[in-house]
């Protein structure tokens, strides 16, 4: 397979690299061919987790974008193709716009994202015994595709034909509670989501409509199987004098969803002065999910108040979903360069889950050793959710105060949510089901400033609630941003910006607070065109509190999360036509609840060989250490050799 | 766990014939045989002084919508740069032809490109068949979103009509990332200087796969899928549902924002706390008035690792059509 894959690459490279001269000769065009190599010392799987930057061939860039055919073209008047980071990963790009006046215009995109998960703190109950990485891992590739036709654009009907697909697969580790032990599971997932569409756009003098009818569907395989020498379970004392153990364990999960999804909007241009618009979407649909599950070993069920030695499970279940979004819209123009603008929108969620679950436990025993009979077990549960949404905004902006531009604005959301309870749910009692509401007012205000190369932004929002729906809502938040820029003709430019939130719950039980803030500065010096160098410095601070009970005792304990750091950059540029070099370095270290350092360094040379060709070396390096643990410590290099054509 | 390089030959192999394709005379792309292309500029008066500029104006997408539909070069320049003709008659006196600069330069790009109707370009229909790419009429203004023209922040800002960086789409100044930075450097940042975050800048994810530019203020300007769902789930639609027992994203909005910090977390799977647990107990916690969120029971001791991530238990936490407590 990777033979396979890695023949068409090569091939496809040389194609690229044979076509990139012939082809700029009348076209401009960038494109960035080569090979990565990768040097990773410390914990591999922790810098696959962070940036998974692979070893191989790489299709850096290309570019080709023109608009210029010589009146020779047939097929286009626009071509636009740039594609990025095709490859050895991990994440990349293709996106191709091409059309034809009044004729078609034509969008594809292509993303492609390989992720990695084997962290060895997350969900890992071994990590007291020093065992990494934890039990919830993961592999896997998401290919998404898009693609989008629109016939005679701008004229008075205009046909739109689209299709997405995003395709999700790659194996897994789990884990899964059975009786009184959870086993490690190998898992393979595979999912789909694909929707076509079909639609028009109606451009008749002021008024233009938008229509689009899709038809999502979804599709997801999941197989667990026991993984291999994990039979004895993560809890090593015996329960009721009796070892826990699983034999088997096998499991196929199947979801089917089908979504028709309507999008309909429509806008009309009311002399020169005011615009009204209105939107409507509606996704409602099915979903089923089957899943059958069997397994053997010597467990305990303390539901079932029994030893047992298998079990089948069947699970059908289906969810009925009610979606609508609706909203209109008026801005208008009072006088030149003062705007009004207001809206109102809605949205209503309703859902109605069911699901058969059907188990039958074999080779039963009680707790003293006497043979019982098979248990079997039924449950017929309905959950239900819904939710709305109402909205109300208005807004002013002045844009012509001189130097000065200003905006204010308020808004104010009504949020209901009602939830009947599954009764197989309740554990503890409470806060799973009843109607939930919530109104929350903002008010915002900027005011900009542009004179003489300074820059001055501020920006304030407030947002006040009467009541929280969950415990993590706040009942006032107030940020501020404010920034500044200087420049100075092309030789320098300074430039800081500060971002402050605090917010608060006040509620009595609740009692939260959460204050961040984010600020940093830029210098840019440029003394000649060939030379640019760049500092930058910032801080970042968290901290949050909020009481919790611990599950254990109920105790009220505090829940404190602390972030302090700050970050240094560095960078310089030069620009000669025998060479090009970019250089940056930087640090960032963080000494909160989860403290941790990171060192960067980043190079770059191109060395222009003949006409448009040119080499270039890039090397990156990046330093991952922890405060209190060190099993996710890596350092990793990467060098990449590439080959550049670059004629525009 | 296996380690495995995925080459996407196939999708290569496809760009490599397109660019050959393109070379295949009078079909496409490429110029008539022998290279005798008709000179588009042989007559134009603007041309004659502003020769370069105006050669480097062929391949601008405003130049070929509004030529297909017969202007010449000069009335392409006029349509944004008036009074070149008193201009061109005075000698070059820059003070009669109107120069597009600050928020006075931005009235010029929204006459065309924040109004309904008749529009003079052939190639695009700028506020037409918007909703197929998420862009609801009612969350995206031009002249009232968070990004509207004013002295310190205008479509001149992010947009360089004669001088964009080739890289670059949508004719930006500079690359989205850099761009983006130039007022926003401490967001950006948080990619570079939290551990865990998504790659923007480098393939798959822009800032604008999430936020759009041009969107009325609240939400961050945070893009909208066609089914008015937040754009997360446009990649990550496994996690979209609808589930038989849904999580927060569900019952509290369209928050995946309630537990997630994108722009770059110490946390290992992006939440907003270091500690799983305590992000999870902060909700799950009966104290307090009538709130929606259950208790766990007191079978957790979260003095092992084991229950300080909830996830090792309860792995399907964006929710389950099979167990009710997240399970699996």
């Amino acid at each position: 397979m990777r033979h396979k894959g890695l023949t068409r690459f090569a091939l496809a490279a040389a194609l690229v690299l044979l076509a990139a001269p012939a082809f700029s000769e009348s076209f401009p065009l960038d494109v960035e061919l080569g090979y990565r190599f990768v040097s990773v010392s410390g914990n591999e799987e922790m810098y696959r987790s962070q940036i998974n930057e692979r070893e191989g061939f790489l299709l850096r860039s290309l570019t080709l974008s023109t608009a210029d055919f010589g009146g020779s073209s047939t097929m286009f008047d626009k071509l636009r193709l740039d594609v990025s980071d095709i490859g050895a990963g991990p994440a990349g790009a293709i996106r191709l716009e091409v059309g034809k006046s009044e004729i078609y215009r034509f969008r594809f995109r292509y993303a492609r994202w390989q992720h990695f998960s084997a962290l060895p703190g997350f969900a890992n109950p071994m990590l007291a015994s020093g065992i990494v990485p934890g039990q919830q891992t993961y592999e896997r590739l998401r290919n998404v595709y898009d693609a989008e036709l629109e016939i005679m654009p701008g004229k008075v009907f205009t046909p739109i034909v689209g299709f997405t697909y995003n395709r999700y697969t790659g194996p897994s580790n789990s884990t899964i509670r059975v009786g009184e032990d959870e086993f490690r599971l190998n898992q393979s997932f595979e999912s789909y989501d694909a929707e076509p569409r079909v639609g028009f756009a109606l451009n008749a003098g002021n008024l233009n409509v938008n229509f689009l009818q899709g038809w999502r569907k979804y599709h997801e395989v999941e197989t667990s199987v026991l993984t291999p020498g994990a039979g004895a379970g993560n809890g090593s004392t015996a329960i009721l004098g009796q070892q826990q153990t699983l034999i088997s364990y096998s499991r196929t999960a199947t979801t089917d969803v089908n979504i028709p999804v309507t999008t309909a909007s429509a806008a009309y241009q009311l002399g020169c002065w005011a615009k009204l618009s209105g939107t409507y979407v509606r996704a409602s649909g099915m979903s089923d999910t089957q899943g059958p599950t069997d397994l053997d070993g010597t467990l305990v069920g303390f539901d079932i108040q029994r030893f047992f030695g298998g079990l089948n499970e069947t699970v059908s279940s289906s969810v009925d979903n009610s979606y609508w979004r609706g909203a209109v819209r008026a801005d208008v123009t009072v006088l030149d360069g003062v705007e009004l603008t207001g809206g109102w929108r809605k949205r209503h969620r309703e859902l109605t889950g069911f699901e058969l679950l059907s188990q039958i436990f074999y080779n039963t025993s009680t707790y003293s050793g006497a043979s019982a009979p098979n248990v079997s077990r039924v449950l017929n549960i309905h959950n239900g959710l819904e939710r709305t949404d109402e909205t109300f905004d208005a807004g002013l902006v002045l844009r012509k105060l001189g130097p000065f531009g200003l905006r204010g604005g308020w808004g104010q959301t009504k949020q209901t949510t009602e939830l009947s309870e599954a009764v197989a749910e309740i554990v503890v009692p409470g806060g799973q089901s009843g109607i939930y509401d919530r109104k929350v007012n903002t008010y915002d205000a900027g005011l900009t400033f542009a004179m003489w190369g300074i820059t001055l932004g501020a920006e304030y929002r407030g947002d006040k609630a009467e009541q929280s729906i969950v415990r993590s809502d706040f009942t006032s938040r107030n940020t501020w941003r404010a920034r500044a820029s200087w420049d100075l003709k092309k030789f320098v430019r300074i430039s800081g910006s500060g971002l402050w939130v605090e917010e608060s719950n006040d509620t009595a039980g609740i009692n939260s607070r959460g204050n961040f803030s984010q600020y940093g500065g830029d210098f840019i010096l440029t003394p000649i065109t060939e030379l640019s160098l760049r500092f930058s410095g910032s801080r970042y601070r968290a901290d949050t509190y909020m009481p919790i009970l611990n599950p254990i005792n109920f105790a009220t304990i505090p829940s404190a999360h602390l972030e302090d750091g700050y970050a240094l950059e560095g960078g310089l540029g030069l620009n000669f036509k025998v060479f090009k070099l970019e250089a940056s370095g930087g640090e960032f270290k963080n000494t909160g609840s989860f403290g941790f350092k990171i060192d960067r360094f980043r190079g770059r040379v191109e060395i222009p060989l003949v006409k448009a060709f040119a080499l270039v070396g890039e090397w990156a390096y990046d330093k991952y250490t922890e405060t209190v643990y060190t099993y996710g410590d890596y350092k990793a290099n990467r060098y990449g050799v590439y080959a550049r054509w670059s004629a525009f | 766990m296996r380690t495995r390089t995925i080459l996407p030959g196939g999708i290569l192999l496809l760009v490599a014939l397109l660019l050959l394709v393109g070379l295949v005379p009078g079909l496409t792309l490429a110029a008539p045989a022998g290279g005798a292309k008709a000179d588009p500029l042989a007559n134009s008066v603007c041309a004659s002084c502003h020769g370069d500029q105006a050669k480097a104006f062929l391949s601008n997408p405003h130049n070929a919508g509004l030529k297909a539909k017969g202007w010449s070069a000069d009335a392409v320049c006029a349509a944004c740069h008036t009074g070149g003709q008193k201009h061109a008659e005075s000698g070059g006196d820059k003070a009669l032809v109107k120069s597009l600069k600050g928020v006075t330069g931005a009235e010029s790009c929204l006459t065309c490109h924040d109004r309904i109707g008749d529009h003079p370009c052939s190639l695009c229909s700028p506020v037409g068949a918007q909703a197929s790419q998420g862009r609801l009429t009612d969350t995206a203004s031009h002249t009232t979103g968070a990004h509207a023209p004013q002295p310190a922040v205008n479509c001149l800002s992010c947009h360089s009509i004669h001088s964009s960086d080739f890289k670059t789409a949508k004719l930006l100044v500079k690359k989205q990332l850099d761009l983006c930075g130039s007022c926003h450097p401490t967001v950006v940042a948080s990619f570079r200087n939290k551990p865990y975050g998504h790659k923007v800048g480098r393939g798959g994810v822009d800032c604008t796969s999430c936020h759009e530019p041009h969107g009325r203020l609240g939400k961050n300007g945070l893009k909208l899928t066609r089914a008015a769902e937040l754009a997360c789930v446009g990649c990550h639609s496994e996690k979209k549902g609808p589930f038989v027992y849904p999580h927060v994203g569900e019952m509290t909005g369209d928050s995946c924002l309630t537990c997630h910090e994108p722009h770059g977390s110490n946390n290992m799977k992006r939440l907003k706390r270091a500690r799983v647990d305590q992000l999870c107990l902060e909700c799950h916690t009966r104290l307090g008035a009538n709130v929606l969120g259950s208790q766990p029971p007191s079978i957790h001791n979260l003095t092992q690792p084991r229950w300080q991530n909830c996830t090792t238990c309860h792995p399907a936490i964006h929710g389950s059509n099979r167990s009710p407590r997240l399970l699996k």
